[in-house]
């Protein structure tokens, strides 16, 4: 296991997404520290750390909502450092966050429908949930409820299937179990499973580090704003040291 | 009876309280500002219909048609004006403390009271709008008509507004940023022009507002703070971020001030308003209305 990554934990496949010794933060407020991490399509990667190390701001940095002091970050070959999250959405990433990102005030079927703006196109977008709601049925019944007035576990489903609206190639997904019951929790990991398996690359943060490395192909543990750890789900979840300071023993 | 005239003549004035006030609702729902400067958008409004009237017929006055033929010139100008001020000043301070976004649209007020008075003079200025019969009479109720115009014309702006933000893509990308910026981001809708052409909007009615306030009282340089004024103690009145509040917050209002003038004096309007509105807020902290952004 290699402290800082190298040759060996680079993957081995040509990598979607790629960081490059990003340094990164809000303002003047530097948070990550010359950080490279790169994510192989199709596959899930999981990123875990202590609370305050960096994991939220890590995905923010990709997705143009912290600014990149220094470094690049690559998506399919292309520099999009600095990109608005506009324009990851067009290129085919979509992102989850951490806090609640439903629009309270709307219908479930509206926050579909919203997920589907850049299509500019009303059908189009009404056909597209439709098709999630045969994934999704919970969110079917729920379709004229109110979001404001969802279950935390409701709440997480709606934004996956609302992310999905524009059939990305990649999803962020920032701290999907958060706050949720156990049975909802296995139930957004079996979802994001059967997302890998049809294709879509997953970045996951996960403060449930056993549950998020056991899906993954590829994990980083970050810390104090540093890559601290890198390889395969497996790997770091038999790796003695990584298990005593982040997996507890 | 004179209680049902004073009622009537505060329900049509207040509608135009209402059109103003709900688009200084929008703004402070949706760029979560306080436009000190809005009222400043209801007198510009008035001086270019004013000044398109005079352009066509020499002397501000006009045949109704032609007058509201004139409005959608002020809706037009303030809208560009609107989205200018956010995205050339307004921006720059949004997420920063409120002092500071207070401070910058003061400013701004004064700058165009100042500019205004610069350019037109402060004395009074008014649209002549002319009528074969200028009143009708109603079951004894006396009512102006040029009132009942700038009534009417205020309702359909404010209804205007609230299905250009249910059934337009504009108006659902407004509402969202209004609900959830970052998510409102997320899903790829621009924040920044979003506020602006919030800003725009809530101008543009504004604008068109003022040019019925032309018509039936009058307009000068300093006006916009009053507006500014009473937009504030609708919207509080109502519930923030409610615009059904604030229409029924906007024709209350009017009938309080005009039953007040009837019955007291218009030196006790102001009084009872702001004295209403603490007691408002004690009774109901969150207006009539208030549920937060979520329109």
């Amino acid at each position: 296991m290699a402290s800082t990554p190298d040759a060996t934990n680079e993957p081995t496949g040509d990598p979607v997404l790629r960081m490059e010794n990003v340094t990164a933060g809000y303002g003047n407020t530097t948070v990550l520290h010359d950080v490279s991490i790169a994510v192989e399509d199709e596959q899930v990667a999981c990123l875990i750390g202590p609370n305050g190390s960096g994991k939220s701001t890590l995905m923010k940095s990709i997705y143009g909502f912290a600014d990149v002091q220094t470094g690049t970050v690559s998506f399919r070959g292309d520099d999009i450092t600095g990109r608005s999250p506009q324009q990851n959405l067009a290129n085919g990433m979509s992102y989850v966050l951490q806090d609640a990102s439903v629009f309270p005030g709307m219908s479930v079927h509206e926050n579909m429908l919203m997920g589907g703006y850049v299509f500019n196109d009303d059908d189009r977008a009404a056909a597209r949930a439709d098709e999630l709601y045969e994934e999704f049925p919970v969110l079917a019944d729920l379709r004229s409820q109110s979001a404001g007035t969802l279950s935390g576990g409701q709440r997480r489903l709606l934004e996956l299937a609302r992310a999905l609206m524009v059939e990305p190639d990649v999803m962020m997904l920032d701290e999907p179990s958060i706050g949720l019951e156990p049975r909802f929790i296995d139930d957004v990991f079996e979802r994001i499973e059967q997302l890998n398996d049809l294709g879509t690359t997953i970045l996951l943060v996960e403060q449930n580090a056993e549950k998020g490395l056991s899906i993954a192909d590829r994990g980083f543990v970050l810390a104090s704003g540093e890559i601290k750890f890198t390889g395969t789900g497996t790997e770091l979840l038999n790796d003695e040291e990584v298990g005593r300071l982040y997996l507890g023993g | 009876m004179a209680a049902t005239q004073f009622v009537v003549n505060g329900l049509l004035v207040g509608a135009l309280f209402a059109g103003v006030a709900v688009g200084f609702a929008l703004i402070w729902g949706v760029v979560d500002i306080i436009n000190l400067a809005h009222g400043e958008m209801v007198m510009l409004g008035g001086y270019t219909s004013y000044w398109v009237l005079t352009l066509v017929t020499g002397n501000a006055e006009g045949s109704p048609l032609l007058f509201l033929a004139t409005i959608p010139v002020a809706i037009a100008v303030l809208f560009g004006i609107g989205y200018a001020l956010q995205r050339i000043l307004v921006s720059r301070v949004i997420g920063t403390d409120i002092f500071l976004t207070l401070l910058v649209t003061f400013g701004a007020s004064i700058a165009i009271q100042q500019l205004a008075i610069q350019a037109w003079s402060a004395n009074p200025r008014s649209i002549q709008v002319s009528f074969a019969d200028p009143s009708m009479n109603l079951a004894g109720i006396v009512v102006p008509k040029m009132k009942l115009v700038a009534f009417a014309g205020a309702l359909v702006l404010t209804a205007l507004l609230y299905v250009f933000l249910q059934k337009t893509r504009t108006g659902r990308a407004i509402r969202a940023v209004s609900q959830n910026p970052e998510a409102a981001a997320l899903v790829g809708i621009d924040v920044e022009h979003t506020r602006a052409v919030t800003f725009g909007v809530s101008s543009a009615i504004a604008g068109g507002i003022g040019a019925f306030i032309a018509v039936i009282l009058n307009i000068q340089p300093q006006m916009g703070l009053i507006y500014t004024l009473k937009s504030f103690v609708i919207v509080v009145f109502g519930g923030v971020g409610s615009i059904p509040g604030a229409l029924i917050g906007g024709l209350l209002l009017g009938s309080v001030e005009e039953l007040v003038a009837g019955f007291m004096s218009s030196q006790w309007t102001l009084a009872v308003t702001f004295t209403a509105l603490i007691v408002l807020l004690v009774v109901k902290p969150n207006g009539l209305f208030g549920q937060g952004a979520e329109q």
